[in-house]
């Protein structure tokens, strides 16, 4: 039950099983590509694409959610009822970046009871990458085409076929569900998925990630980050895409007697991130709002987490609207820093 | 277009040799096909890297007041740099409309006009190789595009056909304001309709535009890259993030979103010049320009103009004519 | 699974106007539900959510000690939109609370230390909490000395005046407080806070400083601590950022890898210098 076969042919009729008693959230047909959504027709899942333009994090982290409602007074939580879902079709960074979010929603013993409950629910078939694009760098921050990490199930495209491979308990059981459609595989067919990701590591273009502790310490103080910022607007288009963000803001909606307090996602780039209201705000420059988002990524998480913040999807490279380059940033630092860097 | 490249790269380098110029803002290549990104040249050298095509699609006055205002926190005298920045057409007529907008001071700029043929919108030409992503595209003689996908799919368009939606309704094709311009200008083009697309939309049925509405606004995720690409959103609280008062909400709910982008349309009323960064902007393909050149078609019906031609005239919204219609109050 | 995002109902059962500009009030607060308060057991130094429901939340430290069961005390400025609204709010309402947040100030580490409390503004809110917890009859003998150098711009906006004028007629505890400025009233101190602790010069041996106030005393202060002799680990200061989830899930409160609502607000001087200066 380990490793299945499925021809594509059968792909509609095991999609169908598995949207029969679950929801399926897979990359489907979208004007900026493929964007992953809920599932009606599975005639419409695309298999055939790079990555989304915005990552599959919204499946357990939504953009916005209702914390609280409130009426005369009272307020009682709203804990989802998350049905149960397989988040089908997901590039391995994509996988590996929901083990970096479960990290934070669980840091130091205190659960988000929110996002645990979405995340519990969420069966995940990852994509082995066989062609990953010119923005992809995940093999530079420990992630790989054929990567495992956050998966329960690992799909690899073989062409005619698509064999799946069981990664967790859970990968097993929907597998078991899977009913006749697949087959047990052949060693042959593992190889071939092996030969695959192999074949796609030797295509990305490595990137000096700045490692270093001290170095990075000594980034803070660095010249670079006003002339680095100069061409950002400050948006959140880079941190709404990412799949490894997940700052957020919480607020009441409502009028007096009835409403809710909800979260939603917010980012550093804002100016409004950390300004009081006494008027004084610790980042009161793009440059050190940028010095944020990068040392957040590469510094702090690192140290708090034990792994950088960033899995290599290079959404941030599309969509920058001023079309800045975070590995441009990040080779910049190893340069500027005697000790910075780093790992490649 | 590479000739201006050339000459734009020369002009540079010898402006910050002279020191006219203490830095420039212009365009590099991005990592991405179909972009730029914004280039800060602060020395000959930095100067190569210029360079001028039709994925040039940022609004380079956006970046302007920021650079030209007085740095936070910063103590006694202060004066602006003196800093260089290439206009194609609707850039010009944005710092036109910044500096009557007291946002920038006209002796802090030194302005290179280039004239433009148009620029490439990448979300449309994108859509024409599917779910693969672009990994190539070339520009081609005859004012061709080649477009190569990550999964090896090709395709050869007219860049006509790509060209964003302001691009090819152009009435400016070079600067309106210029210290030196690089470029034979390109004369305007008469016999465009103007407004055609606005106007095939308007003249939909009301419950299908109200869906294609919602379907467009939808898709937002309240980046604000639209907002902030463009130079007319130069306010330090933006009503979309205020909180008091607050006036909508800053969640992704359908209601918000399209207040949010219903404000920002009418607060570009008179002071939008298509120039589509907005567009050009927005990671989710939106198509802003639907709800904006509405607004600018009626400024333009009801109350003329040519948004941010003239230093001297003000814009639309800016001055009253004993004859300016008033039928939205009496027949509204 | 405790959901850390619900705030204890609890009612306003006092509300005190601390100056005369009306723009400082303490609310004394009361669960409605007596498992809630068994749940909030918190230590000088720690802060809480207070919630307005269609409002918002605001980060506000704890001005109570342990010690006083019944309430909480806060004493809050009127500074933005949940503060404001907390203004206007009447004794009786049901507002909420989230909590108890952060770190405390390290009274296991003060034990059988001397301990200088230096305080300024309305600043003060915490350090009131610790000195009620340290000068209470069941801990007054698990430390030294205790020394309280407190300060305001002006007598109408010192906080908790009772109490000071309590505190200062005690001989288990020498208090000192001081203006900016006084009026014909005034029989207290009269100087910066930073001039007054250079004065009264308190002994570094075996002894722990704490300080909080607003930037420019802190500015002020800290050489003449460090003059006096105090170490870095032994000077200890409490910090302040904008925050939401004061969990440290949201993102929004850190200095450098350190979260203020969760590795803080409490920190050394010590920590301080190795975090970036971006606060």
């Amino acid at each position: 039950m380990n490793e299945l076969i499925l021809g594509k042919t059968d792909l509609a009729t095991f999609l169908s099983t598995l949207a029969r008693e679950r929801r399926l959230i897979a990359p489907l047909d979208d004007r900026t590509g493929a964007s992953f959504g809920v599932v009606g027709d599975v005639a419409k899942v695309r298999l055939d694409y790079r990555n989304t333009s915005l990552s599959a994090k919204g499946v357990v982290f939504p953009q916005t959610e209702t914390l609280l409602a409130f009426r005369d007074g009272g307020g009682t939580e709203r804990i989802p009822e998350a049905p149960e879902t397989v988040l089908f079709g997901v590039r391995p960074c994509d996988a590996r970046s929901l083990t970096m979010l479960d990290k934070v929603f669980r840091w130091d013993g205190t659960e988000d009871p929110y996002y645990l409950e979405r995340r519990g629910r969420t069966t995940v078939v990852a994509l082995a990458c066989n062609e990953p694009g010119p923005t992809c760098f995940c093999t530079s921050v420990g992630g790989s085409p054929g990567d495992e990490t956050g998966a329960d199930v690992l799909a690899t495209d073989l062409g005619d076929a698509l064999l799946l491979r069981a990664v967790t308990d859970r990968g097993e059981v929907l597998l078991r569900g899977a009913g006749d459609a697949a087959r047990p595989a052949a060693a042959a067919a593992a190889a071939k998925a092996r030969e695959l990701a192999a074949k796609a590591e030797g295509r990305l273009t490595p990137v000096t990630i700045p490692t270093d502790a001290e170095g990075l310490v000594e980034a803070f103080e660095a010249d670079v980050w006003s002339d680095l910022a100069l061409g950002c607007l400050g948006c959140g288009a880079c941190t709404y895409s990412c799949p490894t963000c997940h700052c957020f803001d919480i607020t009441d909606e409502g009028r007096k007697g009835a409403g809710r307090r909800v979260r939603s996602w917010d980012t550093c780039s804002f100016p409004l991130f950390t300004l009081h209201s006494s008027g004084h705000n610790p980042r009161p420059t793009k440059g050190a709002r940028l010095r944020q988002r990068i040392l957040h990524k590469f510094s702090y998480c690192p140290e708090n987490f034990g792994e950088a913040f960033c899995v290599g999807c290079g959404r941030c490279i599309v969509n920058c609207p001023s079309g800045i380059d975070i590995r441009r940033i990040l080779e910049r630092l190893v340069e500027t820093t005697s000790k910075a860097g780093g790992s490649v | 277009m590479s000739e201006i490249q050339e000459q734009l790269r020369r002009r540079v380098a010898e402006l910050l040799r002279e020191g006219t110029v203490d830095l420039f803002i212009g365009y590099a290549d991005a990592s991405v096909p179909l972009k730029s990104s914004v280039h800060v040249a602060r020395s000959a050298q930095d100067a190569e890297a210029l360079v001028w095509n039709a994925c040039c699609t940022s609004n380079l006055a956006a970046l302007l007041p920021d650079l030209l205002k007085r740095p936070s926190g910063f103590r006694g005298e202060w004066t602006p740099p003196r800093v260089g920045v290439v206009a194609k057409g609707c850039v010009s007529r944005s710092i036109v409309g910044l500096i009557k907008a007291h946002q920038i001071p006209r002796d802090a700029m030194y302005i290179i006009g280039v004239s433009c043929g148009g620029m490439v919108d990448r979300h449309r030409a994108s859509r024409l190789l599917g779910p693969a992503e672009l990994v190539e595209a070339e520009f081609l003689k005859g004012d061709r595009l080649r477009l190569r996908a990550t999964n090896g799919l090709e395709r050869e368009v007219d860049l006509a056909e790509v060209l964003l939606g302001g691009c090819r309704e152009c009435g400016h094709h070079n600067a309106v304001l210029a210290d030196e311009s690089i470029g034979d200008p390109i004369p305007p083009d008469d016999d465009i309709a103007r407004f055609a697309d606005v106007q095939a939309f308007a003249e939909r049925p009301i419950e299908e535009r109200w869906q294609s509405f919602q379907e467009e606004v939808s898709r937002c995720i309240r980046c604000y890259a639209c907002r902030e690409a463009c130079p007319n959103c130069y306010c330090t609280e933006c009503f979309a993030q205020e909180t008091a008062p607050q006036w909508i909400g800053v969640t992704t709910d359908l209601s918000d979103l399209m207040l949010f982008h219903i404000g920002r349309a009418f607060h570009q009323a008179g002071r939008c010049v298509d120039c589509g960064a907005c567009v050009a902007a927005c990671p989710q393909g939106i198509d802003l320009r639907l709800l904006n050149q509405k607004v600018n078609h009626d400024v333009k019906s009801l109350f003329g103009g040519d948004v941010g031609a003239s230093l001297d005239e003000p814009e639309p919204l800016m001055r009253f004519e004993m004859t300016d219609d008033e039928g939205f109050m009496t027949e509204p | 699974m405790n959901n850390p995002y619900v705030p204890y109902p609890v009612r306003i059962d006092r509300i005190t106007i601390e100056n005369d500009e009306r723009d400082l009030k303490s609310f004394e607060l009361v669960f409605l539900d007596p498992a809630h308060e068994k749940a909030f057991q918190h230590a000088p130094g720690q802060f809480a959510e207070l919630s307005v429901l269609g409002t918002g939340e605001c980060p506000i430290g704890i001005a109570s000690s342990p010690t006083e069961t019944g309430s909480l005390l806060f004493t809050v400025k009127k500074t933005g939109v949940v503060t404001e609204e907390l203004h206007r709010s009447r004794e009786g309402r049901v507002i909420g609370v989230r909590g108890p947040l952060g770190n405390s100030f390290p009274i296991e580490r003060m034990k059988g230390k001397d301990l200088v409390v230096v305080g300024g503004g309305f600043a003060f809110t915490t350090l009131r909490a610790l000195i009620r917890y340290v000068i209470h009859d069941d801990h007054r003998t698990d430390y030294g000395d205790v020394t309280v150098i407190y300060g305001a711009r002006n007598p109408g906006e010192l906080l908790y005046k009772a109490e000071l004028d309590e505190w200062r007629s005690r001989d288990d505890l020498e208090a000192h407080i001081t203006v900016d400025e006084g009026d014909e009233n005034w029989t207290g101190h009269e100087g910066f806070v930073p001039t007054v602790l250079g004065d009264v010069a308190p002994s570094a041996e075996d002894a722990l400083i704490v300080v909080c106030g607003p930037p420019v005393m802190i500015k002020f202060t800290l050489p003449v601590i460090e003059r006096l002799g105090f170490a870095p680990a032994d000077t200890i200061l409490s910090l302040e950022m904008r925050m939401k989830c004061g969990i440290g899930k949201c993102g929004r409160c850190n200095i450098g890898s350190k979260y203020v609502c969760k590795d803080g607000p409490v920190f050394t001087l010590e920590q301080l210098s190795g975090l970036p200066a971006e606060y």
